[in-house]
């Protein structure tokens, strides 16, 4: 019987149990590499898994957790050959045994923290685990086990590497901290709508934690779950006895609880660390052919960032339309000039201003959109937890960007056409994502609401074709423009209530073109959002800096009691919480703007800028209000009589004044002119980029443009950029004895592939000797001096 | 664990020099102080081993693999009779608010780098008072001595966080140019003997930067001053 004929037989699945521990039993020491036994002890590997099969288990879990080219790397050991020989070791212990088992290709943690965090990129971690995943199906394992994972990222990675290159059935369980997350902060919730997106056999979780400890998790994830759980707890909580670890649970107590996963409906039941063949021999005991408890789990529209998951039908959701360039001058300017800055800032305020997720679309003539959505998602997501509605009329971006999000994202949109559908499904399907449906197909809008209902239904059934559910579809009944179409506003508002009676579908709108072409715009949105509302709308794609639609949604949530005892509207609407926004602080006109930047005061230079304006030109203010308290203060550090934090703080608060100056200059036709192009990178190897940072907005506040490439910057990235962009300064930074090797190495390359840029380099291991050494034309020793040298070289 | 981020320390790394500061910075300072305490789901792990020595009288672990490499410290472990070896981590969540920063509040994020200095410094102080209760009267201690330091190379973190299943039971790992990620995070080795410590070692003499060391040259040290 194949495994997932097995998995839906609705019997118990009982594995075995630790491999770790039996190693150490067995006299590994810390350190050593257990796969190594694989080629060198495999009489141990095999007699550990006829010790498990003796014990009734059903699935043996090869020796092959840490066999990833990574964690291999310098022991003489080949990805290849240790699969290749584990499975084979456990395939020859069941033929000894006599026993009918399965052989799980154990895949544990590559061990490298994941980008944006850590230095490994998605698709390295995909190759990593592709390789594991080949060599398993060459030696013919059964099933893939990926368990004992911390980041949903890494696991979506090697989900998607065993799907495109294997059919085996996948578990996939994670390991959680008693406060009911991973280390990198995924719930239960999240865990489970992510992964059962992707299509996985059944999950679950393992060690960390022991039985008793692993309950209160364990229902969550078995609440949420409409596919088997798996669960592989450790022998309790460890303790350090003596220097050793030892376990707290006896095998007594491990029986009972597992009796109690089953009874609450757990599919697969396994050990984790401290678990030997005579826990597992005592739970076959009972266990053995015990019917699956049958579980009745409600399907629910909801998507998810790694650690937060958003229902939708539960609360009025507000989706943030800000990032889209579609009428948005400066959002345009940002995506061509590579301005992340400006997308940071407008995610950040729309979270602030209460969007419970964000649309994302970068669709520009002149961009290659594939893979500008991965980098503005990938940079969105390292600043927010939000979960993204991934916006784009080109199927190849939508693909990227489901591929590249982390988490469970929201495609927008499909819509009736076939081509439509036949192009997005697949794409939704494959990374699980939900999927924003417009009801428009070849025909047009439909001017009726029955016609735009039957579109609804019939994406519904074509979703389904692609095994799609329909709480994965949310209908949006498209808003036409009132001046336009007075008629039919109507229509969209009675497709909306029908969507939601006659097919228990969700629905969406984008409120704002309703409006257009009126006067009072905010007013007729607020209206019609309100109106929506009522009949059932359950999202709403809009600018949540809109105070009237945000006001209109505050209002809705008391009347249709989801604000329960009107909490959240009286917090932020009584009179004392007006009163408090009104008075915070002391008045702009009681300090200059001199004062505001020598005092660091960074929310209120733009406001005073704004104001001077009025009466004074931009650059006027810039040479003679700026540019004199940016110097007070850069000499007073120098001088060591400003802190260097205050410094940071006042260059800041000049960076809030120029995006209001540049607004400024723009609007006047005048050009920005900037006084030279300056790369920035904290080199190869090195992670620490504070120092990078302070250099990159001082130099931007003395109007250098800066392209900062990061950290961890290979010279190759920084050959290409200084080929392209033509830049006057190349500046370098490494901030240990160990990378300002690796800064050398980077001069020396640059010089190689003829680049003739001068380089400055800076970090705090550095020298004006020692950077002459390594091949530095300068040394910054500050933020200040590195300010200096930019000058100079852009005057030469 | 006693953790209070001490505001003098924090004020250090931050390059303080009596110069005067707004009272708001100062706010700042403390705001942070308290928000790395409410995000750090610090972690830490530690072994107490018996140092073997070989027909050399060189200092050795035979309960797994870790090499203790070079002159300097086995000068270090040169009277002790075991060691603790440990790793600490602050966690992922500051790595992550550190990256936030980084994009965001460049003030807040030097800041939070600095309390995160002092913080993982003050964890590992806890666990040296873990162990000195544990092991009770009679015994001294060197000081903490990391990968990195003097000629113990930096490539041995992999093996140590190896050694101390570090990944697993705290969630550190080490990057391909052996750096600790979190950024936030120390393994060290403290000897355990039954003189009292007399360290052979300076500290500055073995660092590379000594020549040119900011904190030197304003005759301070960057490591703390009780040590």
């Amino acid at each position: 019987m194949l495994f997932k004929e097995r998995l839906n037989k609705g019997q118990l699945i009982l594995f075995d149990g630790a491999m770790g521990t039996m190693l150490q039993h067995y006299g590994m020491k810390g350190g050593e590499i257990p796969e190594r036994y694989n080629i060198e002890k495999k009489e141990i590997i095999k007699q550990i898994h006829l010790d498990y099969l003796q014990a009734g288990a059903e699935v043996l879990t090869t020796n092959t957790f840490g066999a990833n080219s990574h964690k291999l790397a310098g022991t003489g050991l080949e990805v290849d050959a240790v699969i290749g020989e584990a499975i084979a070791i456990a395939k020859s212990a069941i033929v000894s045994s006599g026993k009918e088992a399965y052989v799980a290709l154990d895949i544990g943690p590559i061990g490298q923290l994941m980008e944006p965090m850590g230095t490994l990129s998605f698709d390295q971690a995909y190759e990593l685990v592709k390789e594991e995943v080949l060599a398993g199906v060459k030696a013919g394992c059964d099933l893939v086990l990926l368990e004992t994972m911390t980041d949903i990222y890494e696991l979506k990675a090697a989900i998607l590497a065993i799907k495109e290159n294997s059919d085996l059935p996948i578990l996939a369980t994670m390991t959680f901290e008693a406060n009911g997350r991973t280390l990198t902060g995924t719930n239960p919730e999240s865990m489970v709508n992510i992964l059962e997106g992707l299509g996985v056999d059944a999950l679950g979780m393992n060690c960390s934690l022991g039985p008793v400890e692993s309950k209160v998790i364990l229902a969550d994830i078995l609440k949420y779950a409409s596919i088997p759980v798996m669960i592989q707890p450790n022998a309790g909580l460890p303790e350090i006895r003596n220097g050793e670890t030892v376990y707290s649970i006896t095998e007594d107590q491990f029986v009972t609880e597992a009796i109690s996963f089953a009874k609450d409906g757990v599919t697969i039941i396994g050990g984790c660390c401290g678990t030997t063949p005579s826990y597992i021999k005592k739970i076959t005991d009972v266990l053995s052919g015990v019917s699956v408890v049958k579980r009745n789990v409600i399907r629910k529209t909801k998507i998810s960032s790694p650690v937060s998951s958003l229902t939708i039908g539960d609360d009025f959701v507000i989706i943030g339309e800000r990032i889209n360039p579609t009428g948005k001058k400066k959002l345009k300017e940002a995506l061509l000039e590579n301005n992340l800055g400006y997308i940071v800032d407008e995610a950040i305020q729309q979270e602030k201003a209460g969007a419970h997720a964000l649309d994302v679309n970068v669709g520009l003539p002149k961009i290659d959109e594939p893979t500008k959505i991965v980098e503005v998602i990938k940079l969105i997501q390292e600043i927010s937890n939000l979960p993204l509605q991934i916006d784009s009329a080109d199927v190849k971006a939508l693909e990227m960007g489901c591929r590249y999000y982390n988490g469970k994202p929201l495609i927008n949109s499909v819509n009736g056409k076939l081509e439509s559908m036949e192009a997005v499904f697949p794409v939704a399907k494959k990374y699980g994502a939900a999927v924003i449906a417009l009801t428009l197909d070849e025909t047009g809008i439909p001017n009726t609401a029955i016609e735009r209902f039957k579109i609804a239904e019939k994406i519904m059934n074509k979703a389904s074709e692609y095994g799609i559910p329909k709480e994965d579809i949310i209908v949006d009944t498209l808003v036409l423009t009132v001046s336009a179409q007075q008629q039919e506003v109507m229509e969209t508002i009675k497709t909306l209530a029908m969507v939601k009676e006659k097919l228990g579908m969700k629905t969406s709108l984008g409120v704002s073109n309703v409006s257009f072409g009126l006067p009072s715009r905010p007013l007729i949105n607020s209206t019609f959002l309100t109106m929506a509302m009522t009949m059932g709308l359950d999202v709403a794609i809009i600018n949540p800096m809109s105070k009237e639609m945000m006001d209109a949604i505050s209002a809705f949530r008391v009347l249709a009691n989801h604000d329960k005892d009107a909490e959240n509207f009286i917090g932020k609407y009584s009179e004392s919480a007006l009163a408090e926004k009104a008075h915070s602080g002391k008045a702009l006109s009681d300090y200059s703007l001199q004062e505001i930047i020598i005092g660091g005061l960074k929310d209120k230079s733009a406001d005073k800028t704004r104001e001077m304006l009025l009466v004074k030109k931009p650059l006027d203010i810039v040479n003679e209000d700026i540019m004199p308290a940016l110097n007070i203060v850069g000499d007073g550090f120098e001088q060591g009589k400003v802190f260097l934090p205050q410094l940071i703080q006042s260059a800041e608060t000049v960076k809030a004044s120029f995006v209001v100056i540049k607004e400024a200059l723009t609007a006047s036709g005048a050009v920005d002119t900037k006084k030279g192009k300056v790369i920035l990178a904290t080199v190869q190897g090195d992670i620490h980029d504070i120092g990078k940072n302070i250099v990159k907005v001082l130099m931007e506040n003395y109007g250098f443009e800066v392209i900062d490439l990061g950290k961890d910057v290979s010279p190759e990235k920084i050959i290409t950029t200084a080929k392209d962009e033509k830049v006057d300064l190349i500046g370098l930074s490494a901030l240990m004895t160990t990378t300002v090797k690796s800064m050398e190495e980077t001069i020396i390359k640059l010089r190689e592939n003829g680049i003739t840029v001068p380089v400055m380099v800076g970090g705090a291991v550095l020298t004006v000797e020692y950077a002459g050494m390594i091949g530095a034309d300068y040394y910054g020793k500050d933020a200040k001096e590195a300010v200096s040298i930019a000058n100079e070289v852009v005057k030469k | 664990m006693n953790i209070k981020i001490d505001k003098n320390e924090v004020l250090r790394y931050l390059g303080y020099k009596n110069q005067e500061y707004s009272h708001e910075l100062d706010l700042i300072i403390d705001e942070v102080r308290e928000e790395i305490k409410d995000i750090s789901n610090y972690k830490y792990i530690y072994k107490i081993v018996e140092l073997k020595r070989d027909e050399n009288g060189l200092a050795y672990i035979d309960d797994g693999i870790l090499p203790l490499l070079g002159e300097n410290i086995q000068k270090h472990l040169a009277n002790a009779d075991s060691c603790v070896i440990m790793a600490a981590t602050l966690g992922f969540d500051v790595e992550k608010r550190l990256n936030y920063y980084s994009k965001v509040d460049l003030t807040k994020n030097f800041i939070l780098d600095s309390c995160g200095t002092q913080m993982i410094e003050e964890v590992c102080d806890g666990i040296e008072e873990e162990v000195k209760i544990k092991l009770g009267e009679g015994y001294y201690y060197t000081f903490r001595y990391s990968p990195g330091y003097g000629d113990y190379p930096l490539s041995v973190q992999n093996q140590l966080v190896r050694y101390l299943d570090g990944y697993r039971k705290i969630g550190l790992t080490v990057t391909d140019s052996h750096l600790l990620l979190p950024r936030k995070s120390v393994t060290a080795i403290m000897g355990i003997q039954k003189i009292p410590f007399v360290s052979e070692f300076d500290r500055c003499a073995a660092c590379l930067a000594r020549e040119y060391c900011k904190f030197r040259k304003e005759g301070t040290r960057c490591y703390s001053k009780k040590d």
